[in-house]
Order: C-alpha cells, then structure tokens, then sequence
C-alpha cells in the first residue's frame, strides 16, 4: 500500500493499494496524484526505496527530496546491531562454544580412552587449558602412584602451569581430593582420584567460561547503550554506558562516531560535516549490511540533510518535524487496523477500513485488480 | 419515562408515538378532518447508559381522514420506518468500526453486554457495508475532492500487507 501525507499538515492525503512496490505503480500512483492534487508539489519526503525514488523523478522531475532522517538513523543502527552481534558471536559466543568442546571432548576421552590430542582451536586460552589437560593426562598414564603424584607436583611447579588463568580454581579442588574426601596416592585410591582430577581441571575451565559469560551478557546490555541518542539518554543510561565502557574500552571508538552522526542532525547547515568520516566504521571483515548502509548514507547526504536547506530558508516551518521523516506512525495504524481485523481477505474491504481510519481516499491500481481477480479465479478452479 | 427491573436489568422505556406529530392534512384529499385510525405498539432497541437496558416503546399510529376515508401514516423524525434500533445505535457501530478500527466482534459484545442492545454481527456488518460504501471501487481519485488546505509538502511511504482470499468468497465485481 503507498500513502501520501501532507507534511505541514500531518494528514494523509491519499492513498493506493498496489500489488508490489514497483516502480510501474509507484509511478502510476504519483501520476494519479499529481492530476488530482490542486497545488504542484515543491518538496517530497521519502525512504530510501530506489523504486519510490525512481517512480518521483519520473512524475515530478522538479520535486526537492528529502530522504527520511528516521530511516536514515535506522539504516546505519541496523548495521551496527548485525556488526557488533558479529563481533559478540566472534569474541565471545564461539569463545564460549570452543569452551563447551573441550569439555565434551574431555569427557569422551575419559570414557572410550580415545586419544584425539590435536585440536584445531582458535583461542589462546582454550588452547593453553588443552596443554594443560595433556600433561595432566601425561602424569596420569604413569602405573605408579609415587611417581604419579611426583609428576603431578612438578607440572604444578612449571611456569606453564603457574601462569594458567585457571590455576587457583584447579589446586583447590585438587587439594579437596584430598583435604575434604580423603583420599591418598595409592593404588586402591588412584582408582578415584584420577577421574576427581579430571573433574577438578572441568571445574577450573568452566569458571573460565562462566567469566565470559558474564562479559558476553554486560557486551549485550551495552550493544544498545551505546547505540543510543545521547539526546534521548537519561542519567541512569549514561551511568549505564560510562560503567560498561570501563569494561570495553575498545567501543569508545564506536560511541564516538554514533555521537558524531546524530549531531549531524543538529547542527546549522554551515556547520554539518560530510558523512564520510563513517567510513572509519569500515573494515574487512565487517557485516554486509553495515558496508551497504554506510554506502548508501554517503551516497544519499546531500538528500538526507535537505530539510536544513528548507528549514533555513522557511523559519517558519522549523519546528515541523514530518518534514524530514516519513509519516511512520500511519503505518502503525494501519497495522493495527490489520491486527484487529485478524488480515484483510478482500481488497473491497481494506480499501473501505483503511480509507475511513485514515479519513482519506484510497484507490485501487488496475494492476492489484487485475492480480486478484487471477487469485481469486484460480481458487475457485 | 418508565423505569423497571427485569431479571437484574435495569430496564429504561421511553415513550414514542406518531400522535405527538399530528398530521394536519390528509395526504390524499388536503382537508384537515382528520382522526386517529388505530395503532400498533413496536418496541425499539436504544442505546443507553452503560449497563442499562434502554427500550423505546413506539406507538404507530394510523390515522384516517373523514373526508375521504383515506388510511395514512406519517414518518416520525426520529424512528426511521421498519427499523429494530434506534440511529444512534447505527451510528456508534459504524463510528467505532470504521473511524477507530475496532472489530465488528467486538462491537457487537460492547453492545451486548455493555448496553443490552441485542445485534448480531451480521447486522452490524451489514451497517458498516452500507455506509463504508464497500462494493464501490475506485481505480483513480477522479471521483474524490481534492484537499482544501494542501501544502505542496508531502512524503510518501509504503507499507506491505497480504491480502487473503476468503474462502467460497469469489464475487468481487469490478
């Protein structure tokens, strides 16, 4: 469906039930409009759709465009969301997973005495606790207990072993073995204390785990934080982002350049800087959609901050903001109206519903009749 | 004004007759020698104050004219002929159906419950059809004044809805 609003006046004018946005009916649309209309349109404000764009450069080639400022802020947050869930999904979820593998993997070595000791794993720490779990297995595979536990208390001496973040978490549950359980090196008791050392060195990893987990949770809460316009934060969200931005230094950077963007918004015409400095979001391994969106913003600058040009030289429509968005909120009332109605199941009766909600006129293109009445013939076949 | 309770209801009649509009000519022979005929009672349903059963007893009258012996009827202003609601409540249907996008269903639960006034939703459907204008499709707005106060600013947007064909419903004539 293609609606039009009168932007000083906020109302929808008319509206069109099409069968796709193409650019066929888009501009049969806008033609429709443009004969009925009583005033030539000056200035148009639309989304980012090249075939709306196309469809108003056909009809109305001396039209001034504005390119929504809503969708444009939405447009580069949603790449940022799919960037920074990448970078969560790469620093942390596959963290986390390699964590979990190693766990598995050591329970299946325990219980078919497999020996798979070459892994190919992508973090330095799972791949320094593997070590550790080697030599382990190493001193256990000894048939003495003497030397066993000989063996065991020299890996604990040896720097590898020291400078293991899960060192602590692992001698104290191996002094437990024998503290709180009671057992002793011997050949009855090794029975039960070579799985217990096994568990202990789970016990260690999994705290390990657990510590990522924590930052991957608070690396979530503050995906949207910084996402945030600082005119839009209260104080406990800027309390919010400062503590978690002790935690990820590195998104500084990012914050810096959101902030910078939504000032652009702000700031006079003689003021507002080119968009190009988005381009430092960019890299190589960077998500499509972050790539396209900050194309697209480049790309369309001059279009997005051209209500500036208008708001300068009518002050008196400055404080009209459905100048530079689209009329959003209509399709909100639409798509309840949609919801109320559990679908609509003809065009006969969305036209009736939407028209009378909307206070406007609402046509059908011939296309959308045409396609229909096909549907409807080939059900009834 | 009658007031009464029928099985917890509070029950509100008001009191409609022809007799209080006259008639001061016959329609046929345009003498004023007129005289009440006979009448026939009709209970109308209203819309009320909520939770009370509103009903407007209306009494049809027939008159007859002494000179020609013409039997004749006149229009209430206020009670459109053969109708079971009062306008009002036609009204407050549509008004919520197609101006603020409730469902018929719901409608007609308001009206059940809320106000006593016993609808179907096939009737309320068929008010909202009537006066929604439903079977008239246009492919332009040539039929349509244009706005009065039109600014030369305008956006335009599109939004994507599916629309199903309803089953055993193929009669859509263009």
């Amino acid at each position: 469906m293609l609606l039009a609003t009168d932007s000083l006046h906020n109302t929808p004018i008319a509206g069109a039930l099409v069968s796709s946005e193409s650019e066929a009916e888009t501009t049969f649309f806008l033609q429709t409009l443009k004969e009925w209309l009583p005033k030539p349109v000056k200035f148009m404000t639309i989304d980012f759709s090249s075939r709306i764009e196309s469809g108003v450069k056909a009809v109305f080639p001396e039209v001034t465009i504005q390119k929504c400022v809503f969708h444009a802020i939405q447009l580069l947050l949603r790449g940022l969301v799919k960037e920074l869930t990448r970078v969560k999904n790469e620093r942390y979820s596959a963290h986390i997973k390699e964590w979990n593998q190693l766990r598995r993997i050591s329970i299946d070595m325990e219980k078919n005495e497999k020996c798979e000791l070459k892994l190919d794993l992508q973090y330095k720490d799972t791949a320094y606790a593997w070590k550790i779990y080697q030599s382990l297995r190493l001193c256990l595979t000894e048939k003495s207990p003497r030397l066993i536990q000989q063996n065991l208390s020299s890996l604990f001496l040896t720097p590898i072993f020291r400078s293991w973040k899960g060192n602590k978490t692992f001698l104290q549950k191996y002094e437990d073995i024998f503290i709180k359980k009671k057992l002793k090196f011997s050949d009855k008791g090794l029975k039960y204390i070579e799985p217990k050392i096994y568990k202990a060195w789970r016990g260690a990893i999994r705290d390990l785990r657990m510590d990522l987990e924590v930052i991957k949770s608070q690396f979530n809460k503050i995906k949207y934080l910084i996402l945030m316009n600082p005119e839009n934060m209260k104080q406990y969200h800027r309390k919010k982002l400062k503590k978690y931005l002790k935690i990820f230094p590195w998104l500084r950077f990012y914050r810096k350049i959101i902030v910078r963007f939504y000032y652009q918004f702000r700031l006079p015409l003689q003021q507002k800087s080119s968009l190009r400095f988005l381009r430092q979001l960019l890299s190589e391994n960077n998500h499509s959609w972050l790539k396209s969106a900050i194309t697209t913003l480049i790309g369309n600058q001059e279009q997005i901050f051209q209500f500036k040009q208008i708001y300068y030289s009518n002050p008196k429509i400055k404080s009209v903001r459905s100048i530079k968005v689209v009329n959003e909120p209509i399709n909100k009332v639409i798509h309840q109206l949609f919801q109320t109605q559990h679908g609509m199941r003809t065009l006969e009766n969305i036209r009736m519903r939407v028209s009378h909600r909307l206070n406007c006129p609402i046509f059908i293109s011939p296309q959308a009749i045409e396609g229909f009445n096909y549907q409807t013939k080939l059900k009834g076949s | 004004m009658e007031e009464r309770n029928e099985n917890g209801i509070e029950v509100e009649i008001r009191e409609h007759s022809d007799a209080d509009f006259y008639p001061t000519i016959c329609p046929s022979c345009f003498t004023s020698n007129i005289r009440r005929h006979t009448y026939k009672v009709r209970f109308i349903q209203d819309l009320g104050t909520p939770r009370i059963c509103r009903r407007i007893r209306y009494e049809r009258v027939y008159f007859k004219c002494k000179n020609c012996g013409k039997v004749f009827t006149i229009e209430h202003p206020l009670i459109p002929i053969g109708s079971k609601y009062m306008p009002g409540v036609i009204e407050y249907a549509i008004s919520r159906v197609l101006e603020r996008g409730d469902s018929i269903r719901r409608v007609v639960r308001d009206l059940n419950e809320l106000h006593h006034v016993e609808v179907s939703v096939v009737s309320v459907e068929r008010w909202v059809n009537k006066f929604g204008r439903k079977k008239e499709i246009m492919s332009d707005l040539s039929g349509e004044d244009p706005p009065d106060q039109f600014s030369g600013f305008i956006s335009v947007d599109g939004t994507f809805k599916s629309v199903r064909t309803k089953k055993n419903d193929h009669d859509l004539e263009v």
